[in-house]
Order: structure tokens, then sequence, then C-alpha cells
């Protein structure tokens, strides 16, 4: 019987894996299913599978003890064999690693490659466009790769308040003052016209819905479209949290949050009574400037 | 005669302050023997003339001004050979010194009554005094102005300002719990049954019930009928004191007042301050005498909850009565937006986003905000029906009880049949904390205050906890923290990774530990009140030769004719800055007081 595998059994097998979802594995039986071959025929599947593998048509997947066979695309497959041998090593690291990248540093301990030729290959890859560097927000300073076409991670892009893994501290600061607006406007009435009065102030009665939910705060933001981020529940929890470690908002129940009078009080920089009190004294300081910030002694004396 | 050590501005903060207080009240001497007495504890007479370096005679004579302002405490130690007297330092004398200007103006407020003002001001000035002999020290009176003199002490005996004493007025407290202690302790008797532990036990807890009756000592006469009138007056030969305890409280109201204020509205903190003001005399103490005198918590035997006495409930109807009468109750509480016009109702905010909707994020100024303020029809509030305007205060006043119950503060708690009352514990705790806060974000700056309020929150968290969290640069961070740590707001734990506890590999976290902070704010600013102090002395130094001048008899109340031009400058120069430094005190003592007398 003739062993040799035969171009066209190699395309069918190829054709016939690329017909499952990307990214399937299987095993040689599930192969021999494929190909209606019986199990004795097992020495020509592996011809057929050897062939696919030296044209980088597939790879070899160990999953536990088990060796599993994936089909790659034939573009991909061309890519993969105008690589180097070094290229194509770091190659299948980096896309093993998928959305969460990969530190140079672990690669070079993977392949066990020297860093000049680990450098090279990974500059060549890069100038073909077929991995990218990526900046973590959890680690800063190291240089992460991962597959050009690929979206990085949340873990790795820190979520919508980070810009290049930067926190965009200006963008997050204007949506907490617009999440605050929002609140406070729906826990005092009148807040912001004219007519509110520190002194003489208003309240809604304790059985009215003076708080906003979660879900009103992100209508509101999606509704007034101040922001092209996509942003979710979660994002404007950890806004409306940050408030409330500014002591802008007060939590009253879970994803429940009301504008604290404290923050009314800051905003409108004004003194409630004669007497001195230590709480008026961010508004005072913001307002006064000059003279009055020589009156206020803390710190300033003592300092340890 | 010796100087003022070093040790008494060195040796602690609040030693800086007091001998301050009692060397600008009653002289350099009294200072030094205060200055000795807080720096050794207690000494008796030779002891303490050694110490200071100073003859007996002088010591004794500054000792008895002492004790009599309750700078002093005094306690006769009986052995079988002999019988020593020892003193030691009185907080409570230099604290009424410090409170004394606020005192006087208080009593003023709260009566409006010249005679009881100089009451007060006369137990300030000599300590103790019996009605009788406060009497007599103006002569021949009318009996008009003799009743007046008797019904202005029975209302503040009956408010508590001045209480009635007996010797151990003058003891230390702890002195006094211990020798209470120690007869109850004795009392119990010797058996093979109960073990050491027990017999102390039980001797603590029997003495406990002793020990408050001392302190709340109320003779049976403390009250007599008039023979002539038949009105209840003051027993003229009981001893009385000013009673620095009932004006803790008052200050414990101004400081909840002001905080309410700030946390639910002016208007609710007048309402708030009325209630307080109603059962401000039968309110718990403000400082827990078990506490003072070092008991643990299971000794004291607290209840986990604060259970309010009767009279210290109120309602409704209490608080209306206690109104100022310049409050405008009407339209304070809405039960929803007022209402717009007609043609502006669809523009409503929650309806879906339009082109005026925008929202400039640059300055977070949302248009939809301004139009809301636009659009109220201040006319529309006056639409609510009035049946009665006393229905409706009564209606209005419960509404705001209930706000303040439903606070995310605990400024009042529901008790039954629309009764309320105040939680003391629970409020006063979210006073320190926001104080603490407040302080923080005053003067280290919002993000500073930020990442406290968010390490309080999670307990033990690291960097990257408040980098996620309180959403601040991560290179920020370490610097802010340095300076919370710094000032003792953070603490650092350490949480060793390897086996060697390298550095390199040890994880870092913060945590917060309110004693530390507090105890740090406290002496801070206790320091900086003794410094306001001190300034204020060199500054009396520095011109002391113009205050001579003016002191004159003869140039007294005719300074513009007998002063130059210069020293008049001069005058209102020293006057200005002095006044500046009081009122640096008097502030920082609002906040000082909040950390260590409430």
């Amino acid at each position: 019987m003739d062993s040799t595998p035969s171009v066209e059994d190699s395309r069918r097998l190829h054709s016939q894996m690329l017909l499952s979802p990307s990214s399937t594995l299987f095993t040689s039986s599930e192969l021999l299913v494929l190909l209606k071959l019986e199990p004795s025929e097992n020495e020509k599947l592996m011809g057929l599978v050897q062939s696919l593998i030296n044209q980088n048509l597939v790879k070899l997947v160990k999953q536990g003890s088990e060796l599993k066979f994936q089909a790659i695309d034939v573009s991909e497959a061309v890519k993969r064999s105008n690589m180097t041998q070094d290229e194509a090593i770091l190659y299948s690291y980096i896309e093993a690693s998928g959305r969460e990248g990969i530190w140079t540093k672990t690669l070079k301990a993977k392949t066990n490659l020297h860093q000049s030729i680990v450098l090279r290959s990974l500059k060549s890859l890069e100038s073909q466009r077929f991995i990218k560097v990526v900046k973590s927000v959890k680690f800063p300073t190291r240089k992460i790769y991962m597959l050009y076409h690929l979206m990085p991670s949340i873990e790795v892009t820190g979520g919508p308040w980070f810009t290049d893994g930067e926190l965009d501290s200006e963008f997050v600061e204007s949506l907490l003052t617009i999440v605050w607006r929002f609140v406070a406007s729906k826990t005092f009435p009148q807040v912001f016209s004219n007519a509110f009065d520190l002194r003489n102030n208003k309240l809604y009665t304790a059985n009215y819905k003076n708080y906003c939910t979660l879900e009103e705060i992100l209508d509101f933001i999606i509704n007034s479209q101040v922001t092209s981020e996509e942003l979710i529940e979660n994002d404007i929890r950890s806004l409306a949290q940050v408030l409330v470690y500014d002591d802008k908002l007060e939590k009253i129940n879970v994803d429940c949050y009301r504008a604290t009078m404290q923050s009314v009080v800051d905003l409108k920089e004004e003194r409630l009574t004669e007497d001195f009190c230590l709480f008026d004294y961010l508004g005072n300081a913001n307002a006064a400037g000059g003279n009055e910030l020589d009156d206020i002694v803390y710190f300033d004396e003592r300092v340890l | 005669m010796s100087s003022l050590p070093e040790s008494a501005h060195s040796q602690s903060s609040e030693s800086y302050l007091y001998t301050g207080l009692v060397e600008s009240f009653l002289g350099k001497r009294a200072a030094l023997v205060v200055s000795t007495l807080i720096s050794y504890g207690k000494l008796n007479v030779r002891e303490l003339s050694k110490r200071a370096n100073l003859p007996m005679i002088p010591v004794k004579k500054t000792l008895v001004s002492l004790i009599e302002l309750g700078c002093v405490n005094v306690w006769e130690e009986k052995t079988y050979k002999s019988e020593t007297v020892y003193y030691s330092f009185r907080e409570e004398g230099a604290l009424l010194l410090l409170y004394s200007g606020e005192i006087i103006t208080h009593i003023d407020e709260r009566y409006g009554n010249d005679t009881m003002t100089q009451i007060v001001q006369n137990f300030l000035s000599l300590g103790n005094l019996t009605a009788a002999d406060y009497v007599a020290s103006f002569g021949a009176q009318d009996k008009q102005s003799i009743v007046n003199i008797e019904k202005a002490f029975t209302t503040l005996v009956n408010d508590k300002y001045l209480i009635p004493i007996e010797k151990t007025h003058y003891s230390s407290i702890r002195d006094v719990w211990q020798h209470t202690f120690q007869k109850a302790y004795n009392r119990i008797p010797k058996t093979s049954a109960l073990s050491e532990l027990k017999r102390n036990a039980e001797g603590k807890s029997n003495a406990q019930i002793e020990f408050l009756n001392i302190l709340h000592y109320e003779p049976d006469n403390l009250f007599i009928r008039d023979r002539v009138t038949t009105h209840q007056k003051v027993n003229p030969e009981i001893s009385l004191a000013f009673s620095f305890n009932r004006f803790l409280k008052v200050r414990r109201t101004k400081q909840l007042t002001q905080f309410c204020a700030r946390r639910a509205g002016n208007v609710s903190s007048q309402i708030y301050k009325a209630a307080l003001s109603h059962t401000e005399k039968s309110s718990p103490e403000v400082q827990d005498p078990f506490r003072l005198i070092g008991l643990t918590h299971e000794e004291i035997q607290k209840r986990d909850e604060y259970e309010p006495k009767q009279s210290q409930l109120f309602s409704a109807k209490d608080v209306l009565k206690l109104l100022p009468k310049g409050l405008v109750l009407k339209d304070s509480v809405l039960s929803g937006p007022p209402k717009r016009r007609r043609s502006n109702a669809d523009e409503d905010e929650e309806s879906s986003s339009t082109s005026s909707k925008r929202v400039k994020t640059e300055t977070g100024y949302i248009a939809t905000e301004g139009q809301n303020g636009e659009n109220y029809d201040e006319e529309d509030d006056d639409d609510e029906d009035m049946s009665s305007a006393n229905v409706n205060d009564f209606t209005t006043v419960d509404q705001h009880l209930k706000i303040l119950a439903n606070s995310a503060l605990p400024f009042l708690k529901k008790h039954t049949n629309g009764s309320y009352y105040v939680p003391y514990p629970d409020i006063i705790d979210s006073l320190k904390i926001n104080a603490c806060d407040t302080i923080v974000a005053s003067t280290l700056g919002g993000p500073c205050a930020r990442i406290l309020r968010c390490v309080r929150d999670n307990r033990l968290v690291s960097e990257k906890v408040i980098n996620g969290s309180a959403l601040i640069k991560e290179k920020d961070i370490r610097s802010l923290t340095a300076q919370l740590v710094k000032f003792n707001f953070l603490q650092i734990q350490e949480i060793p990774k390897s086996a060697d506890r390298a550095a390199s590999k040890t994880v870092f976290l913060y945590r917060i530990n309110p004693k530390h902070s507090y105890d740090f704010i406290k002496n801070n600013i206790c320091w900086n009140m003794a410094e306001q102090l001190n300034r204020i002395g060199e500054l009396k130094l520095e011109n002391s030769g113009l205050i001579t001048k003016v002191n004159r008899d003869d140039v007294k109340g005719k300074e513009m004719e007998y002063l130059l031009p210069t020293e008049i400058t001069q005058l209102k120069d020293l006057t200005d800055r002095e006044l500046n430094h009081s009122v640096k005190i008097n502030r920082l003592t609002s906040i000082w007081e909040i950390f260590k007398l409430l």
C-alpha cells in the first residue's frame, strides 16, 4: 500500500479542518473520522498531517498529555513560511499570549534565544506589522507584544479611564463633575439656580426619591453624548465611588447615590454662619485667597 | 525667682498650652508650679518646693489660688503613721481659663440677664462660692435685688451650670476612684470560694455605683423654700462651683449644629439645635468618667447600643416650642420638584438628548441645570394648602426630623411613638471622622482626602487598589501617601513575600489607625494654640513700657490726650495683633475640642 501522502488528500484534510470554527483542536481520531479513514490507516493520516505541518498549514498543540492539531489559514501560513525560524518561534509565543500580550523578558526566557536575536526578530516582525507593542497599565515600564490585529484586553488597557496606559485625569475629572451635578440636581431642589439660598435651603421630604441609581446616571451620560467612550454601569459605579471618596456623594443603598450638602456648601463658597466653623474652611480658602489664608493655622506652625 | 524651665514647653503640647494659660492668668510662679506638677505628677509641698526651686511659703500661697480655680487637685493620704497632702495638676481648671470668655458669652446669650452673667463671671474668677457669700459681697441691698440674685442662682443651679460641691470636688477623679474601689474591695469578705479575680471584678462593679454617686453629688437640701415669698431657692449655705462638664455639653451642641448645617442644611440644623438644646441638660456626659479613670470597655459594662433615657427623647412638638423666632419654615420641605411653566415642561432633563442638552466637559457646566433654575416658577411654590400655620409648622418640623433620621449620618434615631433621640456616641464618631477629613482636605489637598477615605473604606490597600478605585495617577499616589504617612493619617503595613523579608519583594499596604491621626491633630493644634498664646505674651513683653503707661490711672481713658501719636499707632497695632492671635486661638480651640474633649 502506498503510504506517501497525496497533495489532494492533504488539501482535503486542511479544508475539512478549516470548516470547523477557528482554533478548533482536533485529535488524531477526530481527523480519521473527518477523512473517513479506518483506524488502521493512522499511518497515512500522520503522513498527511506531517506534510501540512511542513507547509505551516497545521500546528501542534499540546493539551494536557494529549497532542492535538489545529488548522491554520493559508494566508497565515504564507506569513509564517516567510519568517525565519527564530521569528516563527517568537511569533508562536506571541500568538499564544492572546489579548494579554507577552513581555520581552518572558519571551527571551521561553524561547531561550539570545537577546540580540530576540530583539532583531521582534523588530522584523513589528516592521512587517505582524505584531505590535502595547502599553500595560499594570506594568507601565514593560514592553509587551501581541499580534497586530488583536485589541488589548481591559486588564492591559485599564478600561475607559486610561489613554495609552496613562490615567486620563482630565477626562475623569470632567465626568466626575458631570455626574455630581446631575446627582446634586436630583438631591436638592433648585440647587444650581440663583434662587438657591444656603441659609434658607429647601429639601425634599424624607419619602421623596432624591437619589440617583447607576442606571439613571449612565442614561444621562449616554443621552448627553459627553463622551464617545462606551461606558457600562460598572464604570459609573467606579466614578460614583470616587465621588464618595471626595465626599461629594453619599451611598444610601446598593447602587443608589445622593449628593452631600457639604459639596454644595463648598461649591457656593460662602459662610453659613458668622462663627468660625471648620467645615466652612474649604470654600473660604478657595474664595478668599490672600489675607484670609493668613488667618488659617493648622499645620503651618508645627510641621513635624 | 526661678524662670519657667524649657521642659514646660517641650515636654508635651498640652503642657505648653496649660503653662501658657496659667502664666497669662495667674503669673509666672503659678505657671512654674503647674509645669512642675505636670512633669512629676503627684507631689507634696516639700517635694514641689524642691522640684520647682521655690521657697515653701510662696509655693503654698500659689497653691491656694490654683486650688481655688480648680487648676490643682488635692489628695490626702493617710497612713497609720502620718498624713500627707499631695497635689497634682487638674486639667479642668486650665480649660476653664481657656474657655472663660466663651462661657460668659454663652451665659449672656442664653439668658440675656446681667445678674446671671455676673454670677458666672464671679464663679470663674473665684472658683467656688455660696449664694449667701455672693449676696453678702454686695453689702446692703434692697430686697428686690436679693430676690433677683436668688432667682438667678436657682435658674443656674436648675440648668446645672452651677453644681453643689464637697471635698472630693478638689480631688483627682482617679484618686477618688481608687479610694472608692479600695473601700468596696475591702468590704467583700475573703473566702476561699471567691477567687481574687472575681473579688476584684465584684469590687469594681460595686464601686462604680458609689463612684457615680460621689461625682453627681447633690445634697437633699440643695433647694429650700423661702419663708417670705414661698418660692424655691438655692440653699445659701451650700458651696457651688461652675460645672465645666455642663459647658462641654453646650460646646457639643454647637459643634453638632454646625456639623448638621453642613451635612443636612441650615434649616434642619436650626431644628436640630432646638432638639439638642431641649435635651442638653439631661444628655449623657461628654466625657465618660469611667473612661477618664482608665477602666476597660469590659469593666465599664457598656451596652453595645446606646439606649436613651426617657428625658432624652423628644418629638416635633417639643422642638417646635424652642425654635428661634426668625426661622422661616414655610416651604423648607418640598414633596417634589417645584412645578414648571407648561411651555418648558417638555425640556425635562430625563428626556432624550437634544442640542440644548450638550454638556461642556471642560468646565463641567451642564446646560440643562442652568435651564432648570430659570424654569422654576417661584409662585408655584405657594400653591400648597394652608389650613393652619401651626399645623403646617408642626408637619414641617416633623419632616425635618424625619430627614435627619434618614440621613446617611446618624444625627437622629427614631424611637417609639414619633419620638426621636440623638445617638451621641455614633454622631460624635462621625463628627471626628469628618473633621479629620476636612483638615486633611484643607491642608494636604483634595486628593489626599480622597486617598484617606479610600483606605478607610477598603481597610488595607495597596497602591494599585488606590490607583484603581480612587482614580489617581500611580506616580502621584506615592507622594500623596508619603505626606499622609508623614502626618500620621496613614500607616504602612509590611507584607513580606520572601523568606528573607527582602525589601525589594515586600509589598507595602496602607491602613488607618484613627487614634493615631486624632492624637496627631490634637497635639498639633494644641501646640499651635500654645504658640499663639506665647506670641501674645511676647508681644506684651515687647511693648511693656507702653502697656505700663496705658494702665496708669491718670492715662486710663484719656489715651488720646496723654499718648504721643507714635504711641497711639503702636497701641493700635498692639491691639490688632493681640486680637488677631486671640481669634486664631479661638478658631483652633473649636477644632481642638472635637478631638480632645468630645
